[in-house]
């Protein structure tokens, strides 16, 4: 999109390998992506494709036993992989904010809900409790929550799922992130209230410019809300590309085969398409292209090569040999 | 499948031919106690499903939406027979089940089977798969226990499963799986009516569109009634004949699928479709939408009249006094609105709650 500035996020060649016994090399495989200012990029995939994994590394906060073997994660131009854990610190919770899928178990059940909010603001800008829960206050107010004053003490069971999402996205926002990274922000809620924490985050990008980079598997979401799509399968990046030319031109066997399994409105009753198999467990990946052994296109004996993202004349990128260079044309369009 | 105009009107009962696993529910309600005084009395109750009516033809498929709260889940319950309804009855073949007890109950039980949402806990992590698919058939004496792996084995690969994982245990399968080999276990008995709650909630897209198959296939083969239970959409658009949109412990609307789908009358299904978002761009960039004011009341405390006017952007002052029915607006669509029928029950004639 806007090409030209330096990306706000840009993670390169990112490799998270498994240590200790029964460790597994490249788990996640040479990721690259990036995320500019303002913009919304989503993060697609079946679980157990290293979407998660991807977001945490960013975040830093990679499980025990999870070690990041390779590449760069860059923001703002700083190589987050090599900052020491105290700036690393000023980074994530203050300018990279985070909201996860189950917002019950992130946020601290003895804790009020304003002190929660106001935490953020005390430690990453040193405010006095006073000043930052006036500040959370207005955090309430903006993320759409009734009778802010009385909430901040509440605590968060008293709230609803939909409630305790804006919680825990006021919180995330709390010291003015230019980067927020949603992890299923959504899948845990009902339709209705999903629409609006997705209108919710559509203005605060909107009015306070903030990127969202955005885990999920719902292809309905990246639809609404997203404007670049990258598309993982078992640990690496098979696809890069905007969000009309994803699902108008996928440009990827399994992009494809992912909108193929959408029940398509017109055909009630139908027998859909699958992918045959399932992802392959870490370690047991092919040595070629990882979603050969379920792809309809496979069985070519360039599949059995290790597969390069390749960039497209239009800009798409696609980790596709086949696709790259134009012997396979992938069929058009949401529904075939 | 067209017969169940006949059955919407409300006031036939009869039952159309032998065909097994046709439902007829009527004035349904349930209600929990939320607290309860030092004698054990129920100081406050929330009335969870409200006087639902609810029919299933054999050999179909009826798909019940709702967000949460609704009490779509608690519908299920009571039609599986695994919770007693306060008032109202349930029809199954043409007999009357609601107050079934001991053996009565126990020879039906193989003809109602439930799919919960959770294919991570509704298996007994120390049983192997074999032993979680036939055990309903054991239970029931209907094999002896040195036929169980074989008859395992069948009903695995009844479900597309290799039968060499009838030996491994839950942990060792993936999510998908374990939900077949739950669909496997309610499928094992033969039941007339099986019951899925939220079966697809908690799988991947391409995991989905297989147990969407595996459902299709399956109703084909056999011929069982399904009451799905879903908040996706796309779950229910399509595997349903038939759709009942839930709110706050009614049914607002009801009819085929396509109709409720692609010209939704009630205030709620349209605000409830318009959230959907259809995963294409350049279509969902062209949509609105409904946007609802305020929060799902406490269902403890539902309004007054109809329960939905204090979200809908076309409540008029006598929606608060008239408690609207669902009443039948078109064949075999009925909808409890008075933007559509004028059929209710004045606030003050109805029970206090």
């Amino acid at each position: 999109m806007n090409a030209t500035h330096e990306p706000l996020l840009a993670v390169d060649g990112l490799t998270i390998d498994l240590t200790g016994p029964g460790g597994q090399p490249g788990l996640v495989q040479d990721v690259s992506f990036e995320v500019h200012a303002g913009e919304s990029v989503a993060l697609i995939g079946e679980s157990g494709c290293g979407k998660t994994m991807t977001a945490m590394a960013v975040l830093g906060l990679l499980p025990a036993g999870f070690r990041v073997a390779g590449g760069s994660i860059r923001f703002q131009g700083r190589d987050l992989l090599a900052c020491p854990e105290r700036e690393l610190r000023s980074v994530r919770g203050a300018a990279i904010g985070a909201v996860f899928q189950e917002p019950m178990s992130s946020l601290d059940p003895t804790m009020r809900v304003g002190d929660q909010i106001a935490e953020a603001r005390r430690l990453h800008l040193g405010e006095a409790r006073k000043v930052a829960l006036r500040r959370a206050r207005e955090l309430l107010d903006r993320v759409g929550i009734p009778n802010a004053e009385k909430r901040l003490a509440a605590y968060p069971h008293e709230l609803s799922g939909g409630m305790q999402q804006r919680v825990m996205i006021a919180s995330a926002i709390a010291c003015d992130p230019q980067l927020v990274l949603a992890d299923e922000p959504t899948t845990a809620l009902d339709v209705t209230i999903q629409a609006e924490i997705l209108e919710l985050l559509r203005d605060l990008r909107r009015e306070q410019g903030i990127a969202v980079l955005l885990v999920t598997h719902d292809l309905g979401v990246v639809a609404d809300f997203c404007d670049r799509v990258v598309a993982m399968y078992a640990g690496a990046v098979v696809e890069r590309s905007d969000v009309d030319r994803l699902f108008g031109r996928p440009a990827h066997p399994y992009t494809r085969a992912l909108l193929d399994a959408i029940p398509q409105n017109g055909r009630p009753r139908t027998v859909l398409p699958v992918i045959r198999g399932r992802v392959p467990a870490a370690g047991q990946f092919p040595t070629g292209c990882r979603f050969e052994p379920r792809c309809a296109h496979g069985g070519h004996e360039r599949c059995l090569q290790p597969q390069h993202e390749a960039v497209l004349p239009d800009g798409r990128a696609t980790r596709c040999a086949r696709v790259a260079d134009g012997d396979l044309v992938l069929a058009e369009g949401g529904a075939r | 499948m067209t017969d169940t105009s006949a059955h919407a009107a409300g006031t036939a009962q009869q039952i159309t031919g032998a065909a097994a696993g046709s439902l007829v529910a009527r004035g349904l309600t349930k209600t929990f106690p939320l607290s309860r005084n030092a004698f054990g009395r129920p100081t406050s109750r929330l009335r969870a499903v409200d006087g639902v009516d609810l029919d299933v033809t054999a050999g179909t498929t009826v798909g019940v939406v709702g967000e949460s709260g609704s009490g779509k889940t608690t519908l299920g319950r009571l039609v599986s027979l695994l919770e007693r309804p306060d008032s109202g009855s349930i029809v199954l073949d043409g007999r009357d089940v609601t107050r079934l007890r001991g053996k009565g109950l126990t020879a039906l039980r193989p003809r109602l089977q439930v799919v919960f949402q959770d294919p991570f806990g509704s298996l007994d992590p120390t049983k192997s798969i074999a032993h979680a698919v036939a055990e309903p058939l054991l239970v029931h004496g209907r094999i002896r226990r040195s036929q169980m792996p074989a008859a395992a084995e069948e009903l695995v690969a009844r479900v597309g499963l290799d039968p060499a994982l009838a030996r491994r245990y839950p942990e060792q399968l993936s999510g998908g799986q374990r939900q077949r080999v739950c669909i496997a276990r309610a499928l094992a008995l033969e039941p007339w009516l099986l019951v899925a709650d939220e079966p697809t909630s908690a799988l991947d897209l391409s995991t989905r569109s297989e147990i969407l198959n595996l459902l299709l296939e399956l109703q084909q083969d056999t011929g069982q009634s399904i009451l799905l239970i879903s908040h996706d959409f796309a779950t229910v658009q399509h595997l349903a004949h038939r759709v009942a949109v839930m709110y706050l412990g009614r049914i607002v609307e009801e009819g085929p699928t396509e109709e409720v789908v692609g010209d939704p009358l009630h205030p709620y299904t349209r605000a409830l479709l318009s959230a959907v978002p259809v995963p294409d761009p350049v279509v969902q960039r062209t949509r609105r939408r409904i946007v609802l004011h305020g929060e799902t009341p406490n269902p403890a405390n539902p309004p007054t009249g109809c329960r939905f006017r204090t979200r809908c952007g076309a409540a008029t002052p006598s929606c608060a006094q008239i408690d609207p029915m669902p009443a039948e607006v078109r064949p075999g669509h009925r909808v409890a609105c008075l933007l559509h029928s004028d059929a209710g029950t004045p606030v003050s004639a109805a029970a206090p709650d």
